[in-house]
């Protein structure tokens, strides 16, 4: 009798898994009007499940505060990882910064020249810049010239944006092109760091 | 003002970025990209830290050291893991390395105890009578299977708490599949014994072994 309440027991596991199928049901169902101890048993898995159910429904949240603990404890540690790539990464980041700001800076500083040339102007000669003005004025009469040999089409555009966006809708778009050149730069960088480390990371460990 | 601005592009950078190239960011030295780490995982590491040992705030110490150990460990993270899998191995280690300190230690039963018997006061108030005996009864089990040992408490709180499957409590563990069903089904087995004798009015309490 002892190794067939053994099989039932069997079962009972099944029963916990969640796998137990109708057939294995029965069967069970029979044993047990028989088996006064496999009866007993089954009700206690039945409120263990149950029990267990109820925890697991529960959602735990680590308490408010926990990564801020965590960070502070974190900026402490002085750590030397092996499969670091860019021992140098620091300079060349800031190289890389510097011209990529360079960049987005004329971008930004060229579209308002275009846009504002006029309204520019007026400031910086009004304000004794007129040095500046003298120098700028060649660099945005070669861009009109260009836009002008492209064909007018420029005009069309700055004319479309004129009577259709407020300045304020520019500014915006000017800032929003700017950022995600930023985003676009940023972004691949970690993937390509994380393959590079994989790979030295095969290599050392 | 610039910096700000910076700060604010590279945190969403790092809200988009996968596990494993936060990882890579962080041996790159930048350690912001770990803070979107630990609130990846923070909850994750609490639950299952909480769960095996049941004060609240042994929790929040033990899982704050599992972040720093898995900081310290970076390194060692390999992708064919999941980061969760790697992060619930670091902390179920955790737990029993400081349980296994802890018994050097001698802890008087009267003040455990008084720490059931707190949070159990403490929980009763407003809820109502069948979520209140709901409560009760899995807080009684909860304690039984704190006080199984290790080696049956670790998956039984991970498959039928956490809810993980037996292949990746064996991935966590790192044993084999059959080993992990067989811990399961023991530490029921002893999980239903010692409920018996609670029934019956028996003086133990816990799982004698
Ligand atoms: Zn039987």
């Amino acid at each position: 009798m002892v190794s067939a309440c053994e099989k039932y027991g069997e079962l009972m596991m099944k029963y916990m898994d969640g796998r137990l199928d109708d057939f294995e049901q029965m069967n069970l169902d029979k044993h047990m009007e028989a088996c006064e101890a496999c009866r007993e048993d089954f009700a206690m898995y039945q409120e263990m499940l149950a029990s267990f159910d109820h925890s697991n429904e529960e959602i735990i949240e680590a308490p408010e505060g926990f990564a801020a603990a965590v960070m502070e404890k974190v900026e402490d540690i002085n750590i030397y990882f092996p499969t670091k790539i860019r021992n140098d990464g620091k300079v060349l980041d800031s190289v890389i910064m510097a011209v990529w700001g360079f960049l987005v800076a004329t971008f930004v500083m060229g579209s308002a020249l275009l846009l504002y040339n006029e309204a520019i102007f007026e400031w910086l000669t009004a304000n004794g810049l007129g040095v500046i003005v003298a120098a700028l004025q060649p660099i945005v009469d070669f861009a009109f010239g260009i836009s002008s040999a492209i064909g007018g089409y420029t005009s069309i555009a700055s004319g479309w944006f004129g009577t259709n966006i407020s300045d304020f809708a520019i500014i915006a778009l000017i800032i929003f092109v700017g950022l995600v050149a930023v985003q676009f730069y940023m972004s691949p960088k970690y993937a390509q760091v994380a393959a590079q480390i994989k790979k030295r990371r095969r290599k050392i460990m | 003002m610039v910096n700000e601005w910076f700060k604010v592009v590279t945190l969403l950078n790092y809200a988009k970025m996968t596990d494993y190239e936060l990882v890579a960011a962080c041996i790159e030295g930048e350690k912001n990209s770990f803070e979107e780490l630990v609130s990846r995982y923070k909850n994750l590491v609490y639950s299952v830290v909480l769960r095996m040992v049941t004060d609240k705030e042994d929790a929040n110490d033990l899982a704050q050291e599992v972040f720093i150990k898995i900081y310290r460990n970076l390194e060692k993270y390999s992708e064919e893991y999941k980061f969760s899998t790697w992060t619930i191995r670091i902390a179920t280690n955790h737990v029993i390395d400081w349980r296994r300190k802890k018994k050097y230690e001698t802890v008087s039963i009267d003040d455990e105890e008084n720490t059931v018997a707190g949070g159990l006061m403490a929980n009763s108030g407003a809820s109502p009578e069948d979520e209140y005996i709901a409560d009760e009864q899995s807080r009684m089990l909860r304690d039984l299977v704190a006080g199984l040992p290790d080696i049956y408490r670790v998956p039984i709180v991970l498959y039928h708490e956490q809810g993980l499957s037996y292949q990746e409590i064996s991935e966590i563990t790192g044993e084999p599949l059959s080993k992990v069903k067989n811990r399961i089904f023991r530490g029921r087995k002893l999980l239903k014994e010692s409920l018996m004798n609670l029934r019956r009015g028996g003086e133990s309490y816990g799982v004698g072994m």
